[in-house]
């Protein structure tokens, strides 16, 4: 849990004229389990994908296991993504157990087929999100929460060193969430490094080591406590968020606040 | 068989052979990009660069190879970043390559007669030559669908993951517009320039009606696209009518005759 695994440095994005990222600067080291929050449009997705290489930063450099993630080569096959709104033809010809072994493609390798060591990853993977039933269906013929477990299992089944997670819950019913969280939490114990975004601090701040606030610039905190406690909620979400709790879980109501120019 | 004893034809329906199968597979990859109008576009430029050929003096299809890869270039960098959508860029080059190639046809002296060839085929023009190439260009992209399926595969289906998981992306996407550029070659002689991209629509969309499951769809596409090649030649050489047409139509009928039927009947 000692050496860094992810390291942004310096990072500054935007879409012109709008500043997405001010300057982000993160550390997450081996094993550790960091949850990111912030209001809509605070930049986490932008964040994520810079993380992934999707996007490249105007400023700053990121790095995953000491490599600049442009030359990351093959290390990539161990990066589980989930994302916020998957570009997915869902009309596309091929069933669930097949799309989640496309997770594995990077490890399978050029011109090599899936082994059944492969498929037996991919049952795992549908196991975990209780989907093994569906294995068949196509995908098109999901609903929007089974859809959302699929792509939860698609990060699974490559059996990732690093998991990304953009808001993965949304769409799931609350006890497959509750399952999810679980899961994570044994991964997490496997050693496995896991960044994700939620908009539910009381549910992430129970399961996460750090908690990162992000809203243009980024504040981490190692202890996730004292998020909901001190009052930095209110510092970013602005003075309108308003808290409900009923039974131990609170949850954020956020009005939207013009973004900063 | 009557129709065997011509060697012509027998060179056509070898060729019709690697044509139907290659098609059809190639087929799949291009209709679940969304590519057939593009796929429409860069088979039309192929007449500009046929007559850029002629008019430099260079082997015309080779040119046209080259060409046509250079359009789906052309046509990728307009649209990257979404600054131009994408059917207008595959409409200004559609135009301007044909626009080029009447043009430098007119600045050559003398009408050559053989440009009617490549624009609608002719079988009767398929030389020992051409079949040696048709097996050679067969060869290369069957391999590189093979070799490539997975990554073709995911890059239509999530290009953002693949990219996440390292795939060459555009790379692919490059690589399936020249496969479609080679393809016209291979297919010049019996369908022409001008209808080479019903190869590469109809029987695939003809499958997917029938399949939700990729090999399947395959199959399916190659059986069909087999059976109307062959069956078109056959068909024109007794109707004593144009091959690439009656080709395109027998599939046309095969497509609309399935898009007719009742749906349980399709379905799995
Ligand atoms: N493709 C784009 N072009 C221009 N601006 C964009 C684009 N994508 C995002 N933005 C802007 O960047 C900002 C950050 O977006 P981002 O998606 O990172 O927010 P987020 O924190 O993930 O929000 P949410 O909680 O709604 O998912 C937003 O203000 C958004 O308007
Ligand atoms: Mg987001």
């Amino acid at each position: 849990m000692e050496e860094p695994i992810i390291e942004v440095k310096n990072v500054s994005f935007c879409y012109p004229p709008l500043e997405v990222l001010e300057d982000v600067s993160l550390t997450v080291k081996k094993g550790e389990f960091l949850a990111i929050i912030g209001p809509n449009g605070g930049g986490k997705t932008t964040l994520l994908k810079i993380i992934l290489g999707l996007l490249k930063p105007q400023k700053g450099e990121v790095y995953i296991a000491g490599k600049r993630v442009e030359e990351l080569g093959k290390w990539r096959s161990k990066i589980g993504y989930v994302p916020q709104t998957a570009q997915i033809d869902y009309t596309f010809p091929i069933t669930v157990e097949e799309f989640v072994m496309t997770g594995r493609f990077g490890l399978i390798g050029l011109g090599r087929k899936p082994q059944a060591h492969d498929w037996e990853m991919v049952r795992k993977a549908l196991r975990e999100v209780k989907m093994e039933e569906w294995n068949k269906k196509q995908i098109g013929e999901l609903s929007g929460g089974q859809r959302q477990k699929i792509l939860i299992a698609r990060s699974l089944a490559l059996e990732p060193e690093i998991l990304i997670l953009d808001e993965p819950t949304t769409a799931v019913d609350p006890e497959s969430s509750e399952s999810f969280y679980e899961l994570l939490l044994r991964l997490h114990e496997q050693g496995i490094t896991i960044i994700t975004v939620s908009h539910d601090v009381g549910v992430v701040a129970q399961y996460a080591d750090s908690i990162a606030c992000l809203n243009r610039r980024l504040i981490k905190h190692d202890r996730p406590e004292e998020v909901i406690r001190e009052g930095v909620l209110e510092e970013m979400y602005g003075r309108e968020a308003a808290f409900f709790h009923h039974g131990t879980i609170p949850h954020i109501v956020v009005r939207e606040t013009p973004p900063e120019r | 068989m009557e129709i065997l004893r011509f060697a012509f034809m027998q060179r056509a329906l070898f060729i019709g052979l690697i044509v139907g199968v290659l098609g059809a597979t190639l087929g799949v990859f291009v209709v679940l990009k969304r590519l057939s109008f593009m796929g429409a576009g860069i088979s039309h430029a192929a007449f500009g660069g046929i007559a850029l050929g002629y008019f430099l003096g260079w082997d015309p299809i080779l040119t046209a190879v080259i060409f046509c890869i250079s359009v789906g270039i052309g046509i990728s960098m307009l649209i990257e970043n979404n600054r131009i959508k994408e059917d207008t860029a595959v409409g200004i080059f559609f135009t301007s390559t044909m626009a080029l190639g009447i043009l430098l046809i007119g600045l050559k002296e003398g009408y050559n007669i053989d440009l009617l060839g490549y624009l609608f085929g002719n079988i009767l023009a398929v030389s020992r030559e051409d079949l040696v190439i048709s097996l050679a260009i067969g060869v290369i992209i069957a391999f590189s669908l093979y070799f490539f399926f997975k990554e073709l595969v995911l890059s239509i289906l999530d290009p953002e993951m693949a990219r996440v998981i390292g795939l060459p992306v555009s790379f692919l996407h490059h690589l399936l517009v020249a496969l479609f550029a080679l393809f016209i070659v291979i297919s010049v002689r019996i369908v022409g320039i001008i209808l080479v991209s019903a190869l590469l629509t109809i029987p695939a969309a003809t499958a997917l009606q029938w399949s939700k499951n990729l090999r399947k769809v395959l199959v399916l596409s190659s059986i069909d696209s087999l059976g109307c090649v062959l069956g078109g030649l056959a068909l024109s050489y007794y109707l004593d009518t144009s091959p690439g047409a009656t080709i395109v139509i027998l599939a046309t009928v095969v497509f609309f005759t399935t898009f007719l039927l009742p749906l349980p009947l399709k379905k799995k």
